[in-house]
Protein backbone atom coordinates (compact mmCIF):
# COMPACT_ATOMS: atom_id res chain seq x y z
CA UNK A 1 0.00 0.00 0.00
CA UNK A 2 1.71 3.56 -1.07
CA UNK A 3 1.10 6.27 0.99
CA UNK A 4 -1.30 7.68 -1.14
CA UNK A 5 -3.21 5.10 -0.89
CA UNK A 6 -3.62 5.67 3.11
CA UNK A 7 -4.97 9.42 2.57
CA UNK A 8 -8.46 10.29 2.46
CA UNK A 9 -9.13 11.85 -0.66
CA UNK A 10 -9.33 15.80 -0.12
CA UNK A 11 -13.03 17.20 -1.19
CA UNK A 12 -13.63 19.18 -4.32
CA UNK A 13 -13.40 22.66 -3.00
CA UNK A 14 -10.02 21.79 -1.01
CA UNK A 15 -8.74 20.08 -4.16
CA UNK A 16 -9.54 23.20 -6.59
CA UNK A 17 -7.66 25.79 -3.86
CA UNK A 18 -4.73 23.55 -2.87
CA UNK A 19 -4.16 23.87 -7.07
CA UNK A 20 -5.03 27.72 -7.21
CA UNK A 21 -2.31 27.65 -4.63
CA UNK A 22 0.38 26.41 -6.22
CA UNK A 23 1.83 29.74 -7.90
CA UNK A 24 1.83 31.07 -4.85
CA UNK A 25 0.34 33.26 -2.15
CA UNK A 26 -3.04 34.19 -2.38
CA UNK A 27 -5.93 36.31 -0.28
CA UNK A 28 -9.32 35.04 0.17
CA UNK A 29 -11.14 37.40 -2.89
CA UNK A 30 -7.85 36.11 -5.70
CA UNK A 31 -8.36 33.08 -4.01
CA UNK A 32 -11.98 32.72 -4.62
CA UNK A 33 -11.64 34.38 -8.42
CA UNK A 34 -8.46 31.81 -9.37
CA UNK A 35 -10.76 28.63 -8.75
CA UNK A 36 -13.67 30.20 -10.90
CA UNK A 37 -10.96 31.14 -13.56
CA UNK A 38 -9.15 27.72 -13.23
CA UNK A 39 -13.03 25.64 -13.26
CA UNK A 40 -13.53 27.76 -16.47
CA UNK A 41 -16.62 29.47 -13.84
CA UNK A 42 -18.21 26.24 -12.88
CA UNK A 43 -16.64 26.06 -9.16
CA UNK A 44 -17.48 29.63 -7.41
CA UNK A 45 -17.14 29.25 -4.08
CA UNK A 46 -18.84 31.54 -1.41
CA UNK A 47 -17.65 33.69 0.78
CA UNK A 48 -18.66 31.13 3.84
CA UNK A 49 -17.63 27.87 1.66
CA UNK A 50 -14.10 29.54 0.83
CA UNK A 51 -13.13 30.40 4.60
CA UNK A 52 -14.79 27.36 5.80
CA UNK A 53 -12.23 25.31 3.68
CA UNK A 54 -9.30 27.79 4.36
CA UNK A 55 -10.12 26.88 8.02
CA UNK A 56 -10.07 22.95 7.73
CA UNK A 57 -6.60 23.32 5.44
CA UNK A 58 -5.15 25.34 8.15
CA UNK A 59 -6.30 22.75 10.47
CA UNK A 60 -4.60 19.91 8.24
CA UNK A 61 -1.54 21.82 7.79
CA UNK A 62 -1.95 22.45 4.41
CA UNK A 63 -1.83 25.82 3.91
CA UNK A 64 -0.66 28.33 6.46
CA UNK A 65 -1.18 32.27 6.57
CA UNK A 66 1.36 34.08 5.60
CA UNK A 67 -0.12 37.94 6.21
CA UNK A 68 2.11 38.08 9.81
CA UNK A 69 5.19 36.96 8.05
CA UNK A 70 5.40 39.09 5.13
CA UNK A 71 5.45 43.00 5.35
CA UNK A 72 2.79 44.75 2.81
CA UNK A 73 4.22 47.98 1.46
CA UNK A 74 0.82 49.31 0.88
CA UNK A 75 -0.72 48.40 4.59
CA UNK A 76 -3.89 46.74 3.42
CA UNK A 77 -5.81 44.50 5.75
CA UNK A 78 -5.85 41.24 3.81
CA UNK A 79 -4.87 38.06 5.05
CA UNK A 80 -2.75 35.66 2.54
CA UNK A 81 -2.65 32.36 2.45
CA UNK A 82 0.27 29.69 0.87
CA UNK A 83 0.89 26.27 1.02
CA UNK A 84 2.52 24.33 3.38
CA UNK A 85 5.49 21.76 2.27
CA UNK A 86 3.20 19.16 2.98
CA UNK A 87 0.25 21.16 1.32
CA UNK A 88 2.86 21.36 -1.92
CA UNK A 89 3.35 17.57 -2.12
CA UNK A 90 -0.35 16.77 -1.55
CA UNK A 91 -1.36 19.62 -4.05
CA UNK A 92 1.06 18.15 -6.55
CA UNK A 93 0.00 14.68 -5.97
CA UNK A 94 -3.65 15.81 -6.55
CA UNK A 95 -2.41 17.45 -10.06
CA UNK A 96 -0.64 14.12 -11.16
CA UNK A 97 -4.07 12.17 -10.23
CA UNK A 98 -6.18 14.33 -12.10
CA UNK A 99 -3.78 14.42 -14.94
CA UNK A 100 -3.49 9.88 -14.77
CA UNK A 101 -7.43 9.89 -14.73
CA UNK A 102 -7.64 11.94 -17.70
CA UNK A 103 -4.90 10.24 -19.68
CA UNK A 104 -6.67 6.92 -19.03
CA UNK A 105 -10.11 7.80 -19.70
CA UNK A 106 -8.66 9.71 -22.98
CA UNK A 107 -7.18 6.39 -23.67
CA UNK A 108 -10.45 4.23 -23.29
CA UNK A 109 -12.55 6.19 -25.31
CA UNK A 110 -13.15 5.40 -28.70
CA UNK A 111 -11.29 7.92 -31.28
CA UNK A 112 -14.97 9.49 -32.95
CA UNK A 113 -15.71 10.77 -28.91
CA UNK A 114 -12.14 12.44 -28.32
CA UNK A 115 -12.14 16.22 -28.89
CA UNK B 1 -25.30 55.23 2.73
CA UNK B 2 -25.43 53.39 -0.54
CA UNK B 3 -27.68 50.42 -1.24
CA UNK B 4 -24.84 47.97 -1.67
CA UNK B 5 -23.89 49.58 1.81
CA UNK B 6 -27.13 48.34 3.34
CA UNK B 7 -26.41 45.01 1.86
CA UNK B 8 -23.22 44.25 3.64
CA UNK B 9 -25.16 45.65 6.94
CA UNK B 10 -27.43 43.14 6.67
CA UNK B 11 -25.08 40.46 5.72
CA UNK B 12 -22.59 41.47 8.60
CA UNK B 13 -25.58 40.47 10.74
CA UNK B 14 -26.27 36.68 9.23
CA UNK B 15 -22.66 36.05 10.34
CA UNK B 16 -23.79 36.46 13.40
CA UNK B 17 -25.45 32.68 13.29
CA UNK B 18 -21.73 30.89 12.53
CA UNK B 19 -19.96 29.41 15.44
CA UNK B 20 -18.47 32.20 17.74
CA UNK B 21 -15.02 30.88 17.07
CA UNK B 22 -15.48 30.60 12.89
CA UNK B 23 -17.16 34.10 12.73
CA UNK B 24 -14.02 35.60 15.15
CA UNK B 25 -11.43 34.07 12.88
CA UNK B 26 -13.15 34.61 9.60
CA UNK B 27 -16.33 37.22 9.89
CA UNK B 28 -14.28 39.98 8.93
CA UNK B 29 -12.98 38.50 5.99
CA UNK B 30 -16.00 36.95 5.08
CA UNK B 31 -17.95 40.19 4.92
CA UNK B 32 -15.15 41.91 2.93
CA UNK B 33 -15.11 39.18 0.43
CA UNK B 34 -18.67 40.29 -0.13
CA UNK B 35 -18.17 43.39 0.12
CA UNK B 36 -15.86 42.90 -2.75
CA UNK B 37 -18.03 40.53 -4.94
CA UNK B 38 -20.69 43.47 -4.64
CA UNK B 39 -18.41 45.60 -6.46
CA UNK B 40 -17.73 43.59 -9.63
CA UNK B 41 -20.35 42.27 -9.67
CA UNK B 42 -24.54 42.58 -9.68
CA UNK B 43 -25.67 42.85 -6.67
CA UNK B 44 -28.96 40.55 -7.30
CA UNK B 45 -26.58 38.19 -8.55
CA UNK B 46 -24.35 38.81 -5.36
CA UNK B 47 -27.06 38.24 -2.98
CA UNK B 48 -28.69 35.27 -4.41
CA UNK B 49 -25.37 33.49 -4.30
CA UNK B 50 -24.41 34.75 -0.92
CA UNK B 51 -27.71 33.34 0.42
CA UNK B 52 -27.11 30.01 -1.05
CA UNK B 53 -23.67 29.60 0.17
CA UNK B 54 -25.07 31.08 3.33
CA UNK B 55 -27.63 28.45 3.96
CA UNK B 56 -25.20 25.22 2.78
CA UNK B 57 -22.49 26.72 4.66
CA UNK B 58 -24.06 27.34 7.88
CA UNK B 59 -24.98 24.05 9.07
CA UNK B 60 -21.97 22.52 8.34
CA UNK B 61 -19.11 24.65 10.30
CA UNK B 62 -21.74 24.23 13.21
CA UNK B 63 -21.52 20.39 12.53
CA UNK B 64 -17.72 20.93 12.07
CA UNK B 65 -17.59 22.14 15.85
CA UNK B 66 -19.44 19.81 17.19
CA UNK B 67 -17.66 16.88 15.38
CA UNK B 68 -14.65 18.96 17.15
CA UNK B 69 -15.86 19.02 20.16
CA UNK B 70 -16.60 15.12 20.04
CA UNK B 71 -13.61 13.55 22.65
CA UNK B 72 -15.60 10.22 22.49
CA UNK B 73 -13.71 8.76 19.59
CA UNK B 74 -10.29 9.35 21.64
CA UNK B 75 -11.53 8.17 24.62
CA UNK B 76 -12.36 4.68 23.20
CA UNK B 77 -8.63 4.75 21.86
CA UNK B 78 -7.16 5.50 24.95
CA UNK B 79 -9.04 2.55 26.92
CA UNK B 80 -8.28 0.00 24.09
CA UNK B 81 -4.93 1.16 24.64
CA UNK B 82 -4.57 0.82 28.23
CA UNK B 83 -6.83 -2.68 27.77
CA UNK B 84 -3.97 -3.91 25.03
CA UNK B 85 -1.01 -2.99 27.48
CA UNK B 86 -2.86 -4.15 30.70
CA UNK B 87 -3.73 -7.68 29.05
CA UNK B 88 -0.31 -8.25 27.41
CA UNK B 89 1.54 -7.56 31.12
CA UNK B 90 -0.97 -9.49 32.98
CA UNK B 91 -2.92 -12.42 31.26
CA UNK B 92 -0.50 -15.17 30.26
CA UNK B 93 -0.83 -17.28 27.46
CA UNK B 94 -3.18 -17.06 24.05
CA UNK B 95 -6.02 -15.29 25.91
CA UNK B 96 -3.94 -12.71 26.56
CA UNK B 97 -2.19 -12.15 23.48
CA UNK B 98 -5.57 -12.35 21.57
CA UNK B 99 -7.07 -9.54 23.78
CA UNK B 100 -4.27 -7.30 23.75
CA UNK B 101 -4.12 -7.78 19.71
CA UNK B 102 -8.11 -7.08 19.85
CA UNK B 103 -7.33 -3.80 21.73
CA UNK B 104 -4.09 -2.59 19.26
CA UNK B 105 -6.12 -2.59 16.36
CA UNK B 106 -9.14 -1.29 17.48
CA UNK B 107 -7.12 2.12 18.73
CA UNK B 108 -5.66 1.28 15.26
CA UNK B 109 -8.94 1.81 13.45
CA UNK B 110 -10.04 4.54 15.04
CA UNK B 111 -6.66 6.64 14.99
CA UNK B 112 -7.00 5.94 11.35
CA UNK B 113 -10.68 7.01 11.14
CA UNK B 114 -10.53 10.28 13.40
CA UNK B 115 -6.71 11.36 12.22
CA UNK B 116 -7.16 15.11 10.34
CA UNK B 117 -6.81 14.47 6.52
CA UNK B 118 -3.48 13.87 5.53
CA UNK B 119 -2.17 15.46 8.62
CA UNK B 120 0.50 13.77 8.67
CA UNK B 121 2.49 15.38 5.86
CA UNK B 122 2.26 18.75 7.88
CA UNK B 123 3.78 16.45 10.54
CA UNK B 124 6.74 15.75 8.76
CA UNK B 125 7.72 19.27 8.88
CA UNK B 126 8.19 19.52 12.33
CA UNK B 127 11.35 16.95 11.92
CA UNK B 128 13.86 19.56 12.60
CA UNK B 129 12.14 20.07 16.22
CA UNK B 130 11.96 16.22 17.33
CA UNK B 131 15.99 16.02 16.14
CA UNK B 132 17.31 19.36 17.51
CA UNK B 133 15.56 18.34 21.06
CA UNK B 134 16.71 14.56 20.56
CA UNK B 135 20.40 16.11 20.07
CA UNK B 136 20.05 18.35 23.15
CA UNK B 137 18.50 15.66 25.43
CA UNK B 138 21.61 13.48 24.50
CA UNK B 139 23.94 15.59 25.05
CA UNK B 140 22.33 16.90 28.67
CA UNK B 141 22.22 13.27 29.58
CA UNK B 142 26.23 12.62 28.49
CA UNK B 143 27.36 15.33 29.85
CA UNK B 144 25.17 14.54 33.28
CA UNK B 145 26.72 11.78 33.67
CA UNK B 146 30.24 12.34 32.77
CA UNK B 147 30.26 14.72 35.75
CA UNK B 148 28.34 12.39 38.27
CA UNK B 149 30.80 9.25 37.34
CA UNK B 150 29.37 6.32 39.35
CA UNK B 151 25.61 5.88 39.00
CA UNK B 152 23.56 4.33 41.83
CA UNK B 153 20.56 2.03 39.96
CA UNK B 154 18.01 4.74 40.26
CA UNK B 155 20.06 6.94 38.67
CA UNK B 156 20.58 4.42 35.54
CA UNK B 157 17.24 4.12 35.21
CA UNK B 158 16.53 7.89 34.72
CA UNK B 159 19.83 7.53 32.44
CA UNK B 160 18.47 5.21 30.54
CA UNK B 161 14.96 6.16 30.35
CA UNK B 162 16.45 9.72 29.37
CA UNK B 163 18.74 8.06 26.52
CA UNK B 164 15.99 5.81 25.27
CA UNK B 165 13.86 9.02 24.92
CA UNK B 166 16.45 11.16 23.15
CA UNK B 167 17.44 8.57 20.67
CA UNK B 168 13.39 7.70 19.54
CA UNK B 169 13.30 11.47 18.91
CA UNK B 170 16.63 11.42 16.95
CA UNK B 171 15.20 8.42 15.45
CA UNK B 172 12.27 10.10 14.40
CA UNK B 173 13.28 13.44 13.92
CA UNK B 174 15.43 11.78 11.04
CA UNK B 175 12.91 9.87 9.47
CA UNK B 176 10.32 12.84 9.61
CA UNK B 177 13.28 14.91 7.74
CA UNK B 178 13.86 12.49 5.19
CA UNK B 179 10.31 11.84 4.47
CA UNK B 180 10.17 16.12 4.15
CA UNK B 181 13.53 16.56 2.27
CA UNK B 182 11.85 13.90 -0.34
CA UNK B 183 8.63 15.72 -0.58
CA UNK B 184 10.22 19.14 -1.00
CA UNK B 185 12.78 18.14 -3.84
CA UNK B 186 10.38 16.23 -5.08
CA UNK B 187 7.49 19.15 -5.37
CA UNK B 188 10.95 21.40 -6.87
CA UNK B 189 11.36 19.05 -9.59
CA UNK B 190 8.02 18.64 -10.71
CA UNK B 191 7.39 22.35 -10.50
CA UNK B 192 10.68 22.91 -12.40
Amino acid sequence: MTPRDRLKPLPVAAVHIVLALLPGELHGYALMRKVEELSDGTVRLGPGTLYGTINRLVDDGLIEETTGRVARQDGERRRYYQLTSGGRAVALDELSRLQTLVRRVRSRLPKDATA
Amino acid sequence: MTRNDAIVAAYRVLQRLYPRAFREEYGDDIVQLFREQLRDESSWRVCGRGLVDFAVSLPTRHVEIRMARNRTPALVMLVSLVLAATTFAFVEGLVGVAVAALGAALAIIIWRKERPARAERGAAGRWWKLLTSGIALLAIVLGATTAMGELSEPEWVVFAVALLVSVTLIGTGTVLGVIHLTDRHRANRIAA
